[in-house]
């Protein structure tokens, strides 16, 4: 191979990461879930390398002293809101972060995370309310803020997606599901829990999401087979 | 609540003082016994445990509790500990008594408690050492490792509770946040009981190695006669500390756990973003992903497998799906329907390890396959084996009768190729071609392949 082969199979191998529909799992989880797992983890290491990206810790702070995630604290720093979250809480509130960066940015959809985020604080809003079955606050805001993310990754990939979403939500009787499934081969509910599985998510968010639209499971009280 | 109210809640009732000896004392911090009244109450309990009235000891260790001692000194670490010892009480009332053995150490005494009823009580302890609770202006996440003793006809009360302290070191060892019975534990010299605390170990460093980015595909490449790369087998690769776990350890392991179906769905996904990857490169080299049985007995399958696709964006007929032999003990018509709807949608199906095991060729009459690949015993006998030679051509034979392409695993001689060559087998997948490769290396492999 000769250095100009090298480089423009080393362009195509670029090209091609980017026409990715679902976002990849971003390293620095798997930074925060290899320091979670050790018995002394190194919070410096993982406060330098959140600090590295500025609006990454920003928000991590941000998010750590918001009532909605449940940590009513005043932390400043990101070493303090590791300390405060403990890494399992850190690593989801990240993964939240970055979410909506994994997108694309367009105005329609701009709108979408503003409800989505509003959604999440709701949800972290609700679970302090009713107190059920150590239903936790940060676990309801995230899942909040995943719940819908099928959607933008279908508007991607299905140009008829726009129509199917106006019609799903002027439907009075058959489920949003239902008619995403009428016109598609699958729904949002199983992409977005396809994403949050390969996010590595808690297993209950992940099904949280896939089954959102069933009231079936509403009237069993055991979590259903996937 | 501030700490100093919780610190007088936890202080003990009156009443208990009086059933303790005189010896031992109150812990202050908990208002349970301390140590040495732990024995003396745990030998008292012991001489009126029976046979229909069994006594069960649960040994209580706080995960990471070091850390809280570090961060927020002894002082906050014993307000912590009150707080813990005041749910441990809630949690058990009148059922169980209490003793503080050490630092973070509890010892849960439950007279007349069978397994059942101890393992309910253990799962109840761990939910509520596990809410948050609430420190100064933070919340703190504890958790605990469990360990269950069930006093056994003439034992020792004091050998009962080291059994109870050692089921609580394998469930910190396989990770804390856990219970383990001591019947599981190792009774020495039994290979079998060793097992399960290896599973254990085991469980846990996948769980690692999922969280902190050790899962991998690796591809191995199926060759063709004609040379061409018509497919890579998509295979799972986990990795913790830098070592390798065997995906032959780790299988039995995700199956067990009901881990198989989220490790299924990831291996989905990834494997058809590769194969979105090789599309836009021009190679046109189809994906072969395993398929377990958990995934494919779910009525959902279908839509999940429709979802991978969409979000990889990749064509169906660039996915192949392999399915184990273990599938064909028993087809259920959710199966039938799943691979149906999988075959509908342009997908490939191959079937693994053919003719071992439960796969047979009434398999070939009920399920849509497009690819069979023989099993590898057939093929290292070859070519001394004339009777495997001879199976392997009429299956050959048998699967171009049906349209299917027929693949030869495990090719590592030279002589074991021709062989395969004089039989008809239309690919070969074997170290004599390459190993499995990490996505870059089978890229590079490709490339250098498809220049020479």
């Amino acid at each position: 191979m000769t250095p100009a082969d090298n480089l423009s199979f080393e362009a195509k191998l670029e090209s091609t990461l980017r026409d990715i529909g679902i976002p990849p799992r971003p390293i620095i989880l798997d930074h925060v879930g290899t320091e979670m797992h050790k018995d002394e983890p190194n919070f410096n290491y993982l406060s330098r390398i959140i600090t590295a990206d500025v609006g990454l810790s920003a928000s991590l702070i941000k998010i750590t002293n918001s009532p909605f995630f449940g940590f009513r604290s005043r932390v400043r720093s990101v070493k303090e809101a590791l300390m405060v979250l403990g890494l399992d809480v850190a690593s989801r509130a990240i993964a939240g972060i970055i979410l909506r960066r994994a997108f694309p940015d367009s105005p329609q959809i701009e709108r979408f995370w503003d409800s989505a985020a509003q959604i999440a604080r709701l949800s972290g809003w609700l679970a302090q309310r009713v107190t059920k079955n150590n239903l936790q606050p940060d676990e309801a805001y995230t899942y909040g803020l995943f719940r819908d993310c099928g959607i933008p990754i279908l508007i991607a990939r299905f140009p008829g997606y726009y129509a199917v979403l106006a019609e799903a939500n002027h439907e009075a009787i058959a489920s949003f599901t239902a008619i995403e499934d009428k016109h598609l081969p699958t729904n949002h509910a199983v992409v977005g829990c396809l994403l949050a599985q390969s996010w590595w998510l808690p297993e209950e968010t992940s099904l949280s999401i896939r089954y959102h639209h069933d009231a079936n499971v509403l009237a069993t009280p055991t979590i259903p087979p996937r | 609540m501030t700490i100093c109210s919780n610190y007088a809640l936890a202080m003990p009732p009156a009443s208990r003082q009086n059933k303790t000896s005189q010896a031992s004392a109150i812990d202050p911090t908990t208002g349970f016994v301390d140590r040495s009244g732990g024995f003396v109450l745990i030998a008292q309990l012991a001489s009126q445990a029976t046979r229909e009235h069994p006594l069960a000891l649960l040994w209580i260790d706080l995960d990471r509790f070091k850390q809280v001692n570090e961060s927020f000194g002894h002082h906050g670490g014993d307000a912590v500990i009150a707080q813990i010892a005041l749910r441990l009480r809630n949690k058990t009332g009148g059922r169980a008594e209490w003793c503080r053995m050490a630092g973070d150490e509890f010892v849960c005494i439950i007279p007349n408690g069978d397994l059942d009823q101890a393992h309910q009580l253990a799962f109840e302890l761990l939910r509520a050492i596990e809410a948050p609770l609430p420190f100064g202006d933070m919340l703190l996440r504890p958790s605990a490792s469990i360990g269950i003793a069930i006093l056994e006809i003439n034992e020792d009360p004091f050998s009962c509770l080291e059994r109870a302290d050692r089921a609580m070191s394998t469930a910190k060892r396989a990770g804390g946040g856990r219970v383990v019975i001591s019947g599981d534990e190792p009774v020495p010299g039994r290979l079998g009981i060793l097992l399960a605390r290896e599973e254990l170990e085991l469980e846990n460093k996948l769980h690692i190695a999922l969280e902190s980015g050790g899962l991998n595909l690796h591809y191995q490449p199926i060759v063709g006669f004609d040379g061409r790369i018509e497919t890579v087998e998509a295979l799972m690769r986990c990795e913790t500390d830098g070592c390798n776990i065997s995906p032959a350890k780790f299988i039995p392991i995700a199956e067990k756990t009901g881990l198989i179906s989220r490790l299924g769905d990831w291996s989905l996904l990834t494997g058809a973003r590769f194969a979105h990857r090789l599309d836009t490169m021009g190679l046109r080299t189809k994906v072969a992903i395993n398929v377990s049985r958990a995934q494919l007995v779910s009525p959902n399958f279908a839509k999940a497998l429709h979802a991978a696709l969409l979000c990889a964006n990749v064509q169906p007929e660039l996915i192949e799906l392999e399915l184990t032999e273990s599938l064909f003990m028993d087809i259920s018509e959710t199966v039938q329907a799943n691979l149906r709807a999988a075959r509908d949608a342009g997908l490939g199906l191959a079937i693994d390890d053919f003719g071992t095991g439960y796969s047979c060729l009434a398999n070939l009459k009920d399920i849509p396959a497009t690819k069979i690949k023989l099993d590898r015993a057939f093929v290292v006998v070859l070519p001394h084996d004339r009777r495997a030679f001879a199976v392997v051509k009429a299956l050959t034979q048998l699967g171009s009768e049906l349209g299917m392409s027929v693949v030869a695993e495990g090719v590592e001689e030279q002589s074991q190729l021709d062989s395969l060559r004089e039989a008809g087998v239309h690919a070969i997948q074997g170290y004599i071609h390459a190993r499995p490769m990490p996505e870059g290396a089978l890229l590079q492999w490709l490339q250098l392949r498809g220049s020479t």
